[in-house]
């Protein structure tokens, strides 16, 4: 046996190991989301979620929304989330030194004046410029803070700090709520009398094509365009497996950046958002849940399987890079600055499962799959690869993939069933099969570029545009 | 190699064969869907009848049920669809139509499908049962409801709690002697909801929840004497204000707010150093409705040592109390002085708009 062919050797079943052990994992969470969903099912259908929106006794929930340049659409913004029906509630705008006109018009359009407002600065933030509050007392829920520019973290931390309610509500100020997104995310800190729900968060849907009536999502379509179609797929597998099964173990690491609620009291004991990395949601949550690690502290971070939230997609191959090498940037920054907890026993569950797990198949798993191609066309140049193996290894884990997908769409059928032309599900099937010859090698390669860029030390945010929703055309 | 192409033709096969059941499903679905309405239908009209019946009494109606219907009973979908009609109904009638479609229910012996599914494992048919025979008032299934307020499944206890406030009103509370699980807090909003739709009654017990072992009913107990003004009771909430429950302290401080008396506010502020920051907070909002021109020296007094939060809160309880207050604050050294300075420009600004 030659040293090349040990070498190959090595290197394929390492390669085969991986494969099977993420199968093995992707498996497990597949059919422990099951069970999650179906109890949260029959529970919500014992539900009347009319009577927390109503009640004195419901927690004080502070939606926080920071706004940059969004001068477009803020008023139309602002006005969906003051639409909410919810009587403990209070609706913070965090203009982020907008250079657009985004202040004037919120000022004009609700009547606001500036107000001493004693910012208790409980977490450090750039300048607070000042404090609006409107004259109408329709709005008198709306609180309008003008700050200097300091990205999205500072933005939060700042209305962290103005908030008033004992829980926190981070949203994207773009995305589209569903009516009573805000009262199935207050529920889970009710629930609890044995853990403290330190987070909860909730489905985040893909809104492309969808129609949008004043702030309100009132149809649901499946994006037309290859792209967004390919992220719808994706997030029905993240959210109702994925999610869903971390959360019943009580090991959920991310809530959403664009819609996910908080316990105020235990965010500003760990110190709020940090703002060096681009990560900034999936490093509170796990900052959260170290701090109640290491006191010892009974806690749960809660993930509901409804769909709450309808956010834009990108529609574009240069958009969405951006996307995924940010997201791969601000997990690798998470995973760093908590690595202490990697395999260590004291942190639990956290320690030696769902921080390993985050390392080994999200932070590695692109990297794995670039240096496996890379090597199987070196080797192919050296003459060394079985191909065979190759093969029979690659229609595994295509298939095991395409599975993996048409499992998601059953489940997304037997629940929440989104989609309900038999059209759209053939389309979803043929998504999952293509999308691992188009969408999967980009993302892949967007995820290595994330890596050398944090290793280049770019930590641009990246310019998200977007296109807007689409609203009913007018008849004439 | 060979074990690759069965792995790979194994997990195609399988995706092949949930892609068939999706297919299957959602064909059954549309087929159902055609069905549901014209059962929908049916069970409209039935409800329409009995809510609009000529007949005085509810006791003596007999509803001429069609043989077809008679006949899809059998069918448990139908049987749900109906049922749900029908408890939807109810739950937004009263009077004689109430008493109409309980009739209906009874005729049509949904009772005795709910009373089989009481007696299920699955935890989710029981809590079904038990919440629609709450909803359909039926008084003698009592005893077989009230057995399973101290369920060990959470769903099924909350449902047969909230049934047996239904059936007997404030009556209904006496499962607080003996519950041995925690009620949390959403239970306690929908149990709180549920008497807030009865007529005001002078109930008894709440004396003994005070002093329960379970702390949930302490709290539930508090929040009833906030809820219905149980002057009497003052005493044993300040009694409560001792318990080393942080959650019970802040209930009694804001139960004691609602029955307050001449002592109240000198209670509070005897208690103030001692609390926690929430239940100090607390403590200084509940002085904003209740606290007088006496109470000023003391709460001007905390304000040097307190935190931001704290300072706020105070300082809108002072000027709230009287315009006296903000006055004493100015003198205080530190009023010229971040944060209080800026703290007070604040609340004078609250108090112009």
């Amino acid at each position: 046996m030659s040293w090349q062919s040990i070498i190959v050797d090595i290197f394929t079943y390492g390669l085969l190991a991986y494969s099977v052990l993420l199968f093995s994992c992707y498996i497990f969470i597949g059919i422990y989301s099951i069970g999650e969903v179906k109890t949260h099912l029959f529970k919500n259908s014992f539900t009347d979620f009319r009577q927390l929106a109503s009640a004195s006794q419901a927690p004080g929930m502070s939606i926080l929304a920071p706004a940059y340049n969004e001068g477009a659409n803020v008023i139309e913004n602002v006005r969906s989330l003051l639409s909410i029906h919810y009587a403990n509630l209070e609706v913070i705008i965090i203009n982020d030194g907008s250079k657009d006109d985004s202040l004037s018009k919120l000022i004009e359009a609700y009547n606001l004046y500036k107000t001493e407002y004693f910012v208790n600065e409980q977490i450090k933030t750039k300048v607070v410029r000042g404090v609006y509050k409107s004259r109408n007392k329709v709005y008198k829920k709306l609180i309008v803070v003008d700050k200097e520019n300091g990205g999205k973290a500072d933005a939060l931390n700042v209305g962290v700090n103005i908030a008033q309610k004992d829980y926190i509500v981070c949203i994207d100020v773009d995305c589209i709520l569903e009516q009573d997104a805000l009262l199935k995310l207050a529920k889970p800190f009710l629930e609890n009398t044995k853990q403290r729900v330190i987070a909860t968060g909730g489905v985040i849907r893909i809104a492309n094509d969808c129609v949008v009536e004043g702030g309100r999502l009132v149809a649901v379509n499946l994006p037309k365009k290859m792209l967004p179609r390919v992220q719808t797929l994706e997030y029905i597998r993240a959210f109702l497996l994925g999610r869903m099964a971390w959360s019943r173990l009580n090991g959920l690491l991310l809530i959403s950046g664009a819609f996910g609620a908080f316990d105020k009291e235990i965010v500003i004991k760990c110190g709020g958002y940090d703002h060096h990395t681009v990560g900034e949601d999936m490093e509170l949550v796990v900052r959260m849940r170290r701090y109640m690690e290491e006191l010892d502290l009974p806690y749960k971070v809660a993930f509901i399987p409804d769909p709450l939230c309808w956010t834009e997609a990108p529609a574009d191959f240069k958009i969405l890079g951006r996307q995924r090498n940010r997201w791969t940037r601000g997990t690798i920054e998470t995973l760093k600055m908590h690595k202490v907890m990697f395999f260590n026993p004291k942190y639990g569950f956290l320690g030696m499962v769902s921080y390993p797990y985050w390392f080994l198949f999200e932070f590695l798993a692109p990297i794995i799959e670039f240096v496996g191609m890379f090597f199987f066309i070196l080797f192919s140049v050296l003459g060394l690869t079985n191909w065979r193996f190759f093969f029979g290894l690659l229609a595994v884990v295509f298939t095991f993939g395409f599975l993996y997908s048409v499992f998601a769409i059953l489940m997304e059928v037997l629940t929440y069933n989104q989609y309900k032309r038999r059209k759209d599900i053939l389309k979803l099937i043929l998504t999952a099969f293509i999308e691992p010859f188009v969408f999967h090698p980009y993302v892949v390669w967007s995820a290595v570029m994330g890596n050398i860029d944090l290793i280049q030390k770019k930590n641009a945010w990246g310019e998200m545009t977007r296109q807007g929703f689409n609203t009913p055309k007018k008849e004439n | 190699m060979i074990y690759f192409e069965v792995v790979a033709l194994s997990f195609f096969v399988l995706a092949v064969l949930i892609i068939a059941f999706i297919l299957v499903y959602l064909k059954i679905i549309n087929v159902q869907g055609s069905k549901h309405r014209k059962w929908k239908n049916i069970a409209e009209i039935l409800v329409r009848d009995a809510i609009f019946n000529e007949e005085a009494d509810p006791g003596l109606v007999h509803f001429p049920i069609h043989h077809r219907t008679t006949v899809l009973l059998k069918n448990k979908r139908f049987r749900n669809l109906l049922t749900q009609e029908i408890l939807s109904a109810k739950k937004n009638m009263s009077g004689t139509a109430a008493l109409f479609l309980q009739r209906l229910y009874l005729q049509l012996k949904l009772d005795e499908f709910a009373l089989e599914d009481l007696s299920s494992k699955k935890w989710y048919i029981k809590a079904k049962a038990l919440q629609d025979l709450g909803i359909m008032n039926l008084k003698n299934y009592l005893s077989k409801i009230y057995r399973q307020t101290n369920h060990r499944n959470e769903l099924v206890r909350m449902e047969a709690q909230i049934a047996v406030i239904k059936l007997t009103g404030f009556e209904g509370l006496r499962f607080l002697d003996v519950v041995s699980y925690q009620i949390n807090d959403w239970q306690q909003i929908k149990l709180l909801n549920e008497l807030s739709y009865l007529p005001a009654s002078n109930f008894n017990g709440i004396e003994n929840w005070l002093l329960s072992n379970n702390e949930s009913v302490v709290i539930f107990a508090l929040k009833l004497v906030k809820n219905f003004h149980r002057f009497e009771l003052h005493e044993q909430v300040v009694d409560c204000l001792a318990c080393s429950s942080d959650r019970v302290r802040y209930q009694a401080i804001t139960a004691l707010e609602k029955i307050y008396n001449e002592s109240t506010s000198a209670i509070l502020l005897e208690r103030y150093d001692q609390e926690v920051l929430k239940n100090r907070i607390a403590i200084a909002k509940a002085l904003q409705q209740i606290g007088s021109e006496e109470d000023l020296p003391v709460l001007v007094s905390f304000i040097a040592q307190e935190e931001p939060e704290q300072k706020r809160t105070l300082v809108r309880t002072i000027a709230n109390i009287s315009p006296n207050g903000l006055v004493q604050l100015r003198l205080l050294p530190e009023s010229n002085v971040a944060p209080l300075s800026l703290i007070i420009k604040q609340i004078e600004g609250e108090l112009l708009t």
